[in-house]
């Protein structure tokens, strides 16, 4: 039936908005409901044709009524099949966005970070450890959030939109210089905090002198001084 | 480090701390607007204009402070080890530091809350600016919005528009019954709170009138209150 295949591809991004990722890009379902969109279309080129053509020797009214309605249909779920692809599209464009603000790098190579468990700095373990602990912290604003995206995931049009975005918002940001417009959206409430390290990662210097970031050891530090470092989930509040 | 050095610096320190006490009175007004201006932008499901002499204010007060607070850290590293720095001093420094981030966290809402929208929005957005002379955008907004609506569009096109019949490669397609431009939508219900002295009247959609008492809170239609919030006489909660 017409518009089964978009259904597919609309229950992907029903469960694709509730992941702190976003998931491989469904090609083999792109690709067919184009090809069944572009079958749609040649249906209904033909069903005007026979339209013209019967003029000469008119259709009964009924025939008529029928040809129309098939016109219609085929129309009908050709615009479907659009609206299915742009909803799944701009889903996938806003999880984009909303990563790109995140300040966190994206998972380069899918293959690594499977592989690397243990803590070797390397920022494609860190975002793995960030995707599993903000399922668990039930207070943060990042749930149901995009916490991690892994490039390989997108295709090569969605990539280049992500690369355009951060430029974007890279220029964007750079208007307002004394403001960082990517950090947490949570009310500020003190400037201190109590942090515990999530991974090992060497040395940090802020402001107020260096500290090392060994795994499972606390520090009191600025907020503003690690904010970054909480999103990319080198660290946890306490 | 001769002594005169010291006074002369001190004598600074007070002169910029006593500025920012005579600030403060007016600061404080500041902070209320840009609450207000927080507020109800994050509330109201349409775009606001923008405010562009609110956020200047406090975007120089920002900078400002940060000089203040830059040049403070640096007296006190020079007076550390004589003894000059009491608690107190690191205290105000505390405070100062505790307002700035205080003020970057409402504007980066506040920025954050339009470009949410703007990104919600793009198409009508694009065309409510090309149409009427209003100022509803910043100049950084409005390159946002339309670098932005390009890069979507090159997604779109590439992925999938592109090899669509050319009757469907549209993307504000208005035909078909179905307008493909989402518009905000101002008929929903909001929280509001009269802050003017006198009373507010508003024809309500079934011909009853809602009289709007100082100080009082009410659910109404946004599309009903929409110019009471433009003039300020009415706050979104």
């Amino acid at each position: 039936m017409y518009g089964e295949i978009a259904n597919k591809l609309i229950l992907d991004a029903k469960r694709t908005q509730n992941l702190s990722e976003i998931p491989l890009y469904q090609t083999d379902l792109v690709k067919d409901i184009l090809k069944e969109i572009q079958d749609l279309n040649n249906d209904s080129e033909y069903l005007i044709e026979q339209q013209q053509q019967l003029e000469e020797e008119p259709l009964t009214e009924e025939e008529m009524k029928i040809n129309q309605c098939q016109i219609f249909v085929t129309q009908l779920s050709m615009r479907r099949n659009k609206r299915c692809l742009l909803a799944y599209e701009r889903l996938r464009s806003e999880k984009i966005v909303e990563f790109s603000w995140l300040n966190v790098n994206p998972i380069i190579d899918s293959s690594t970070s499977t592989s690397s468990g243990s803590g070797s700095g390397s920022g494609n373990s860190l975002n793995n450890s960030k995707s599993k602990s903000s399922g668990t912290d039930s207070n943060s604003i990042y749930n149901n959030y995009t916490t991690s995206l892994t490039i390989d995931n997108l295709n090569h049009a969605e990539q280049d939109y992500y690369k355009g975005y951060q430029d974007l918002i890279l220029n964007y940001k750079s208007k307002f210089s004394d403001i960082d417009l990517s950090g947490d959206l949570e009310p500020p409430t003190n400037i201190f905090i109590d942090v515990r390290v999530l991974k090992d990662a060497g040395e940090v210097q802020t402001e107020y002198g260096s500290f090392n970031l060994i795994k499972d050891s606390q520090f009191y530090v600025r907020k503003s001084d690690v904010d970054r470092l909480i999103q990319q989930g080198y660290l946890e509040e306490l | 480090m001769s002594g005169i050095d010291v006074n002369d610096i001190l004598e600074e320190f007070e002169t910029t701390s006593r500025n920012e006490i005579s600030k403060s009175l007016y600061s404080e007004n500041l902070y209320e607007e840009l609450i207000t201006a927080m507020i109800n932008e994050r509330m109201s499901p349409e775009l606001l204009p923008y405010k562009k002499e609110l956020l200047n204010q406090v975007l120089r007060r920002i900078s400002n402070q940060q000089q203040d607070l830059l040049d403070s850290h640096e007296y006190g590293e020079i007076n550390a080890e004589s003894g000059v720095v009491s608690t107190d001093f690191k205290l105000q420094l505390m405070i100062i530091e505790t307002d700035i981030e205080r003020f970057n966290y409402l504007v980066r809402l506040y920025l954050r809350t339009r470009l949410t929208k703007l990104d919600k929005y793009t198409i009508h957005y694009i065309n409510e600016t090309v149409g009427n002379g209003k100022i509803l955008l910043s100049p950084e907004e409005e390159e946002y919005i339309d670098q932005h609506f390009k890069i979507l569009t090159k997604l779109y096109n590439n992925c999938f528009l592109k090899k669509m019949p050319s009757s469907l490669t549209l993307l504000d397609d208005t035909t078909g019954g179905q307008s493909m431009i989402e518009i905000p939508d101002t008929e929903s219900h909001v929280f509001i709170k009269s802050i003017t002295k006198s009373t507010i009247f508003v024809t309500l959609d079934d011909g009853e009138e809602l009289n709007i008492e100082n100080e009082g809170i009410y659910v109404v239609k946004y599309s009903s209150i929409k110019r009471y919030i433009e003039i300020g006489d009415i706050v979104l909660i």
